[in-house]
């Protein structure tokens, strides 16, 4: 070991030594960052000194999905946004510099990445009050009873089956997902010790998952730009991407749905109704990322799988539940509520949301 | 660090990992359901889907002031402000047809955008041919995208002008949430509302504070409930009675041109 003491240091110390030689901009090493000092003071501050909307490409650029082109940022920044304070590091290292951007970093580089770059992490969280946009998009049904006494006379063209009005609501964003999700089992508030819990059962489906089940969520400016193209209809202050995008700490987006009830089918008849006489807690929500509980609570449920008494399915919740209660009292294996959850969450213990009128 | 300082310090650092479950452990909610599905304006039962209703700490009487701006307010029929914004006849009407309070209603089929279609709309028309220039003569994105090209006061200016009112009518007044009657018309419901300590009932107030406009009309409906903690509590707003006040303002008229009939 003594003897080799010497070689490692040796060998440190060359390494420090090409390091410094070979001057680099720091520029050439990183992933590009919105949250440095230089990428977001002074004239930077404004998204609109890089970021084009729309941008050239946008009649040609490949939509995810397959979908048609429409007006969007669809490509990087032009060149103008950069040089101006890069023009050393485009000339070093053959460069490298380019590959911020470019597929192949070097100075003749012609084709650019897919944008957004999906292999770098997201730096930008969105805001989207839903209180606010259910307040706007609130559509009233036709309210024929009352004569609207200041036309004279009054009357309203009906339209007929071909021409019914389409009402803008949460469908407009989100649609039913046209391929099953990757799936998760929404986490418990109250975690549990998994030694203590039992097996879980093996799961049956009434019906096998199917994409039907779900429903997903804008995951491009397609359907905001319907009513916010080129920042309209923004209030005050908030007329620019950052609007809607707020800086964060970068992270990886998971496109995972997750819930306490995988079992939930949105298309069944009977769930078909408005999107917010389950979907509660939304409604009065200005910002999603600070919703802590389930979205549906258990309440909703109860509207219609409580104690109507018409069929087994429609007082399930009450059933399943005292079979539970049952079983625990007289010490026999716990019985799993698993009409509504998989049995990662079946197992668990009731929580008091469930056993409150 | 003394043995002692260091001992200190782990039991602090466990007393504070502990701390946050044994606070949320001791809270109590409740829930309250604020019914709808029965109210009646002017003795005649009324829709109020997709309403928005506030939510206030205290009952009738802690809220007085409130409901004195409630009584004062003042707002001008969804026709009347069109009409003041030189919204043509054709807009109006496509308004009315739906009950709709802005373009962001409902979607605008092609239609409404045809020179040739007698029930076409000169704001929808004109939205339209600016979008087939911005969006390269794409007729899909230029019909959907319709919003964007329209003037403001058209599209959120309504909605501005509610606000506004709101924002007068709340006064000093914080509400504690609200929420949206859904589209049955049925019901909405106030979830996890906290209670403090050993507090077992709260008297809250539900109301829409900005007046709804029905016929000439228009209502708020403002009723107080005592909510108990751990339990979900039921609110018809249809009642009458000392617990619930109706407050009918009138609401300014504009003449308008009559919309076409089919």
């Amino acid at each position: 070991m003594r003897t080799d003491l010497p070689l490692i240091l040796a060998c440190i110390a060359a390494v420090l030594l090409a390091n410094g030689y070979l001057t680099r901009s720091s520029a050439q090493l990183r992933v590009f960052s919105h949250n440095t000092k230089a990428h977001k003071t002074g004239k930077y501050s404004d998204c609109a000194s890089c970021h084009t909307l729309p941008t050239k490409n946008w009649t040609t650029r490949k939509v995810d999905g397959g979908g048609p082109t429409f007006p969007d940022v669809a490509t990087f920044p032009y060149h103008t946004s950069c040089f101006g304070c890069h023009t050393q590091d485009i000339y070093k290292q053959g460069g490298a510099f380019c590959g911020t951007c470019h597929t192949v970093a070097t100075m003749r580089a012609r084709a650019v990445g897919r944008f957004p770059v999906r292999a770098h992490p997201t730096q930008f969280t969105t805001l989207f009050p839903h209180n606010v946009h259910q307040d706007i998009i609130a559509s009233n049904k036709p309210n024929r009873d009352y004569a609207v006494a200041h036309f004279i006379p009054a009357s309203f063209s009906v339209p007929d089956e071909k021409t019914k009005p389409t009402y803008y609501n949460c469908v407009i964003c989100h649609e039913v997902a046209s391929k099953i999700p990757k799936l998760e089992t929404r986490k418990v508030t109250t975690p549990e010790d998994s030694k203590l819990l039992p097996a879980a059962v093996p799961d049956v489906f009434e019906k096998p998952i199917a994409a039907e089940f779900f429903k997903n969520s804008p995951n491009s400016h397609a359907s905001c730009f319907t009513c916010h193209y080129q920042f309209k209809n923004l209030p005050g202050g908030k007329q620019s991407c950052i609007g809607c995008h707020e800086l964060s700490k970068p992270f990886y987006e998971k496109q995972v749905t997750r819930r306490y009830s995988l079992k939930f089918n949105h298309e069944r008849e009977g769930h078909k109704s408005d999107c917010a006489t389950c979907h509660v807690r939304i409604t009065q929500n200005g910002d999603v990322r600070t919703m802590k509980d389930a979205d549906v609570p258990i309440v909703t449920c109860r509207f219609c799988h409580a104690k109507q008494e018409d069929a087994a399915y429609r007082k399930i919740i009450t059933t399943e539940v005292e079979t539970r209660l049952a079983a625990e009292k007289e010490n026999k294996p716990a019985f799993q509520c698993t009409y509504c959850h998989t049995s990662e969450i079946g197992r668990r213990k009731i929580p008091a949301s469930h056993l409150s009128n | 660090m003394s043995k002692l300082r260091f001992r200190l310090l782990f039991a602090a650092l466990g007393l504070a990992a502990v701390m946050p479950a044994f606070v949320t452990a001791q809270q109590t909610v409740g829930g309250l359901d604020v019914n709808v599905k029965n109210v009646k304006a002017d003795g005649k039962p009324v829709k109020l889907s997709r309403k928005r209703f506030f939510l206030f700490k205290g009952g009738l009487k802690e809220n007085e002031e409130l409901l004195k701006r409630i009584d004062a307010a003042e707002i001008a029929s969804r026709n009347c402000y069109y009409t003041g914004q030189k919204a043509s006849p054709a807009y109006i009407c496509w308004l009315q047809a739906e009950n709709c309070e802005s373009p962001f209603c409902r979607i605008v089929d092609a239609r409404y955008v045809d020179e040739t279609n007698p029930t076409h709309v000169p704001e929808f028309l004109t939205a339209y041919k600016t979008g087939l220039k911005l969006y390269n003569n794409r007729k899909d994105i230029s019909l959907e995208w319709i919003i964007p090209n329209m003037t403001n006061n058209l599209v959120d200016g309504y909605y501005r002008e509610q606000q506004k009112v709101l924002r007068g009518v709340l006064g000093t007044t914080k509400q504690i949430t609200s929420s949206m009657i859904d589209t049955s018309s049925t019901k909405t419901i106030f979830l996890d509302l906290p209670f403090n300590g050993t507090e077992t009932k709260v008297k809250y107030l539900v109301s829409n504070v900005l007046p709804i406009e029905i016929g000439d009309k228009s209502y708020v409906w403002t009723c107080e409930k005592d909510v108990e903690a751990g339990k979900k509590t039921i609110l018809d707003m249809s009642k009458t009675g000392k617990n619930c006040v109706t407050t009918v303002l009138t609401v300014r008229n504009c003449e308008t041109l009559a919309c076409e009939v089919k």
